[in-house]
């Protein structure tokens, strides 16, 4: 393997869009593969909510993404570098900002995962990690071959996925 | 190589520092370290102990550079045989007293914290984890090779939101420390054929015979034999100077470069 890489988006806002596409990881190369080793996503929600909880949906892109915010690689061992074909993109260049794709159409749905919510706005708010993939990815491949990519996306409402919650990705990925 | 140390370490409570960013942890693997590091365990926990309606903070560790300031944390080690590079250091800040001062660098891991929207029931100081758990679950590295360090940081939307009365932050690490290989070089001081005891020789370190990227190694004084060692990484080149001051007189040699 060529190396252990990792990618995070910036804190995004709730859009009520159904679905809201927070993150890609694609990968273009003709000859190597990306190893999904990791997919974290986390919200945190600032009003009630007594509607079920928004959704997060994982699954692969019906095509190669565009647009969004291209997000910088972490890299685990600084003696590899990232292949330039693996492309990571988020919906936003800072904190809070203005949403801006990425643009994707969700195949398949892989798995998904329940955000959370306040039933009341009352005491202690955690923001566990929910996972985007079943924690088997750690050690059984989850291959992107070319042109294939990964959507991670929020299905909610109007109600339950407004401008009042905020969500973060992480990605942990291997290339070969 | 093989492990010469496995350590851990946790900071002090650290407060909020009353504006959007805090720098709350650095870990550093100084130049002339003579190991990779490998993190294998990084979580931060806080308590928040006044409410915050808005968002939660915000925690990003990256490979951080021009790191300094804030307090040096001790390390404790699994096996107590073991002794950690000295070239290793571990900053936390205490409040306003002594900040960690820095240049994040990419972002390689993000986690929002947690906040305490009213005064009411329970409050739990659960893990935040800094870096994936993967590191710890399936053995995957996060090297930090001499001269890398990482950095940890706090972002709020407002001042508010990470007020000192508010948040309480601290941090715990784990790692291990792979040795890199290295060559042997020596010597022996002399002044008019005898040996000089309390002389002092320069061990330094560069990718290459023209010095890029030199770093000191060590600061040897010789002994009653005079003589000095130290190590050189494979790969690298070493040099060596030498001074002494005897009463009033200043004495110097010819270096040793080019030690490969």
């Amino acid at each position: 393997m060529a190396g252990f890489f990792s990618a995070s988006t910036f804190r995004q806002i709730g859009t009520a869009a159904s679905p809201q596409n927070l993150l890609t990881i694609e990968n273009i190369d003709g000859t190597k593969l990306v190893y999904i080793r990791r997919l974290v996503i986390q919200m945190d929600a600032t009003v009630a909510l007594t509607a079920v909880m928004p959704l997060i949906k994982v699954g692969r892109a019906t095509g190669v993404p565009t647009g969004g915010t291209t997000l910088a690689k972490g890299l685990f061992n600084t003696a590899n570098s990232s292949n330039a074909n693996t492309i990571v993109r988020g919906s936003t260049a800072s904190d809070g900002g203005a949403n801006s794709g990425p643009t994707a159409t969700m195949g398949d749905v892989l798995w998904q995962q329940y955000g959370m919510r306040l039933h009341t706005a009352v005491g202690q708010v955690l923001a566990h990690d929910n996972f985007g993939l079943p924690a088997i990815v750690d050690t059984q491949d989850f291959i992107l071959r070319q042109n294939q990519a990964l959507l991670v996306a929020v299905i909610g409402t109007g109600s339950s996925n407004p401008a009042t919650n905020h969500w973060m990705v992480n990605v942990c990925w291997e290339e070969d | 190589m093989a492990i010469s140390f496995r350590g851990f370490t946790r900071s002090p409570i650290c407060i909020g520092n009353d504006s959007t960013t805090q720098y709350v942890f650095a870990f550093q693997n100084g130049a002339a370290s003579r190991v990779n590091v490998n993190i294998r365990r990084l979580s931060l926990q806080n308590d928040a102990l006044t409410v915050a309606a808005v968002v939660m903070p915000l925690l990003r560790v990256s490979r951080g550079t021009s790191i300094s300031g804030g307090i040096i944390l001790d390390k404790q080690s699994a096996n107590t045989t073991q002794t950690s590079d000295s070239n290793i250091i571990v900053r936390a800040p205490i409040a306003e007293m002594a900040r960690i001062t820095g240049t994040p660098g990419t972002t390689i891991w993000t986690q929002f914290i947690q906040r305490m929207h009213t005064a009411a029931e329970q409050q739990q100081g659960d893990d935040r984890n800094m870096l994936t758990t993967l590191i710890a679950d399936t053995g995957r590295e996060f090297k930090l090779r001499p001269g890398e360090s990482l950095l940890a940081s706090i972002t709020t939307p407002t001042n508010a939101a990470n007020a000192a009365t508010m948040n309480n932050y601290f941090v715990n690490i784990a790692w291990e420390e792979d040795e890199i290989t290295t060559f042997a070089i020596s010597g022996t001081v002399t002044l008019a054929g005898s040996p000089v005891a309390g002389a002092i020789v320069y061990v330094m370190e560069s990718d290459d015979e023209i010095g890029t990227n030199t770093t000191l190694v060590e600061t040897i004084t010789t002994d009653v034999s005079g003589a000095w060692a130290s190590t050189i990484k494979t790969g690298k080149v070493g040099s060596a100077f030498v001074q002494y001051k005897s009463g009033g007189t200043y004495y110097t040699a010819p270096g040793s470069p080019y030690l490969e």
